[in-house]
């Protein structure tokens, strides 16, 4: 449950004030482009898609729940609707072979951590939409339960099992809370 | 293991890829068209007043009911500020009995999370507290009188958020027998090799798959037990690898047996592309040969477990197109089936449109060779998670197809026969499990009350 002060803001960008929107939306923008990079691979629709999420969030804005205390999950899981659209297309299996970001890694890259991104490029979307939540988002994991639409035990047991199948001889989540 | 370095490594294998966009917050605001209505006016007076009153009423509710309910040692899951709610899983359904497992209730880091088994014997009205027990809920069998419960260690001893002094979870299989149908359990001795993976035939055959840093994650090892799990021996490695997506499901395995007619045991493991199948209990596997239909041609394969009623049996597999989307609509499962004990397997029939695999998002219940059921969680939203939670379910091995729409949002299920079952929900903007029931084969869902037991 978030503060008076939040929930106050909450309840007014729920009410169409634009200045509260705004000042709850704009710290999303960042970790929202952020996932949606990580997603897609590609700037321009990892902005579109984060475009589409405040888009979305003030037509829809009568669906903020003030009581929840955050839009966060709400928002981001816009984001991750987004970019599974994006990937739907056809098109995106082209895009994906120029992935231009494999251009960029330097000879520098530890062996290791290129295996482990291409491992990561391997997983199914969710998986790797799960990771991104909760290790580079750093969200609870509460939240990444809201934004995958699954119970925090389901985001429990599926993190210990992404981890270790992604690469047994690494570390994995010890699942606690 | 440590989550802090695991976090630190994949995070940075994320943020090799990530590249600024400077300016994005202000482009991204000023895109809006603030003019615009929002779907729903909400902003009148009158609602304004109708919320105030409204959130009013929820502090009150907030602030009294804890008290209440604390006074009243009543616990209700998802209330309050207390520990969160429970999440389940359902472990078994034999017969009218139903089992299932409350994980970790207020786990605390470093210690061990502790696991409560429930069993209802009369279609969840009553529950009986079976077993308490830590580790990682991973799987149950009820065969018979005799059963078995399983978890795997993931305790890191010395580990609360701290580089230094952790132990590394040892991975090991820890192991609960019933001979009473579930009344009482005894603990076996765990595992000295870590398991991903365990299946038992009988009361004294099992075998568990194992893979560890040693082995590397290109390689699975099986052992096997013939003393109902009071000792293990190593049998040899497997050909593949697990898949990279798995088909969740009670009672779904990545290594099954079964009896021939003949008294003979043939085994199936489910390897990365391919199913494979022995006849010497693990010492040799080949691939098992499928037809693949002309409408998935080329497509990527994911296997799973058959499932077998004497020499009948059914095979689902869940085909994808690699240069199509990963969505329930684009991929397609498919159910094959054998006469000769899975000697050989054809007459493919494909299931509904929407129920199929997207990561993991699917689960199959397979009561025997003719009863199947499956889920989707987004029959017609495509990758819209959660758009239209549906209910598919077969009485001739895929055959004909019924489906329920605007089911629950349902995980798992089990069946006890064709008409009686129990599945796992999430409910609620929190995803909160629950547990509900059905009498007419899925078609229609009663919610179940469980009660929150003390894990200690």
């Amino acid at each position: 449950m978030g503060s008076m002060d939040e929930l106050g803001l909450l309840n007014r960008a729920r009410l169409g004030d634009r200045h509260a929107f705004e000042e709850i939306l704009r710290p999303l923008i960042e970790p929202a482009y952020r996932l949606a990079l990580a997603m897609l691979h590609e700037r321009e629709a990892a902005e579109d898609a984060v475009q589409e999420m405040a888009l979305k969030g003030w037509h829809h804005r009568s669906r903020i729940r003030p009581e929840l205390g955050t839009v966060r999950p709400w928002f981001l899981a816009i984001v991750a609707n987004e970019c599974r659209m994006v990937r739907r297309g056809r098109w995106w299996s082209v895009l994906r072979v120029t992935d231009p970001f494999d251009r960029a890694l330097g000879e520098r890259d530890l062996v290791s951590g290129v295996d482990l991104r291409q491992a990561l490029d391997r997983l199914p979307y969710r998986e790797r939409l799960l990771l991104h939540l909760y290790f580079v988002l750093d969200l609870p994991m509460a939240e990444v339960a809201q934004v995958l639409g699954i119970s925090v035990g389901a985001v429990k047991s599926r993190l210990h099992r992404v981890t270790r199948r992604l690469r047994p001889d690494l570390d994995t989540v010890e699942v606690a809370p | 293991m440590r989550e802090e370095r695991l976090a630190a490594q994949i995070r940075a294998a994320f943020d090799s890829t990530h590249v600024p966009d400077p300016g994005l917050e202000n482009r991204v605001v000023s895109a809006i068209p603030w003019s615009r209505s929002a779907e729903r006016t909400a902003s009148m007076p009158r609602a304004a007043g109708v919320v105030a009153a409204t959130l009013a009423l929820l502090a009150v509710a907030i602030l009294v009911a804890p008290t209440l309910l604390s006074r009243l040692n009543i616990q209700i899951a998802g209330s309050g500020n207390g520990p969160e709610p429970p999440a389940y899983s359902l472990a078994a359904v034999s017969g009218r009995s139903v089992y299932i497992v409350q994980r970790g209730v207020g786990v605390v880091p470093g210690q061990p999370a502790r696991n409560v088994l429930m069993e209802s014997g009369d279609g969840g009205r009553t529950w009986t507290d079976r077993l308490h027990f830590d580790g990682i809920y991973d799987g149950m069998q009820v065969l018979g009188t005799d059963g078995f419960i399983w978890s795997i260690d993931m305790q890191s001893p010395g580990c609360k958020g701290a580089e230094v002094g952790c132990t590394p979870p040892s991975w090991a299989l820890k192991l609960y027998r019933t001979t009473d149908e579930g009344t009482t359990w005894t603990a076996l001795p765990a595992t000295d090799f870590p398991v991903n993976d365990a299946f038992f035939l009988d009361a004294s055959r099992g075998w568990a798959v194992s893979s560890s840093p040693q082995t590397g994650p290109s390689v699975e090892v099986l052992y096997e037990t013939t003393n109902g799990g009071e000792s293990w021996a190593r049998v040899g490695a497997l050909p593949q690898p697990a898949p990279n997506g798995q088909i969740f499901g009670v009672g779904l395995y990545r290594v099954t047996f079964n009896q021939q007619s003949d008294g003979s045991v043939k085994g199936w493991y489910v390897g990365a592309t391919q199913l494979n199948v022995t006849v010497d209990a693990g010492r040799s596997w080949k691939p098992v040969a499928i037809p693949v239909p002309a409408a998935v041609a080329g497509w990527a394969l994911t296997p799973m477990q058959p499932a077998f009623s004497g020499q009948e049996g059914i095979l689902p597999l869940a085909y994808h197109d690699p240069a199509g989307p990963d969505n329930a609509t684009a991929n397609r499962i498919y159910l094959y089936l054998s006469h000769d004990g899975g000697s050989t397997w054809g007459d493919p029939r494909p299931a509904p449109a929407g129920f199929s695999p997207v990561g993991d998002d699917i689960s199959i219940s397979i009561l025997d060779s003719q009863h199947v059921w499956l889920t989707s969680l987004s029959l017609s939203g495509g990758d819209q998670v959660q758009a239209s939670p549906a209910v598919a379910q077969t009485s001739d091995a895929g055959l004909h197809w019924t489906v329920v729409r605007n089911t629950p949002r349902i995980l798992q299920m089990a069946f006890g026969d064709g008409t009686h079952g129990f599945a796992l929900d999430v409910s609620g903007a929190t995803n909160v499990n629950g547990i509900l029931s059905t009498s007419d084969g899925g078609a229609t869902w009663q919610r179940v009350d469980v009660p929150v037991l003390p894990a200690g």
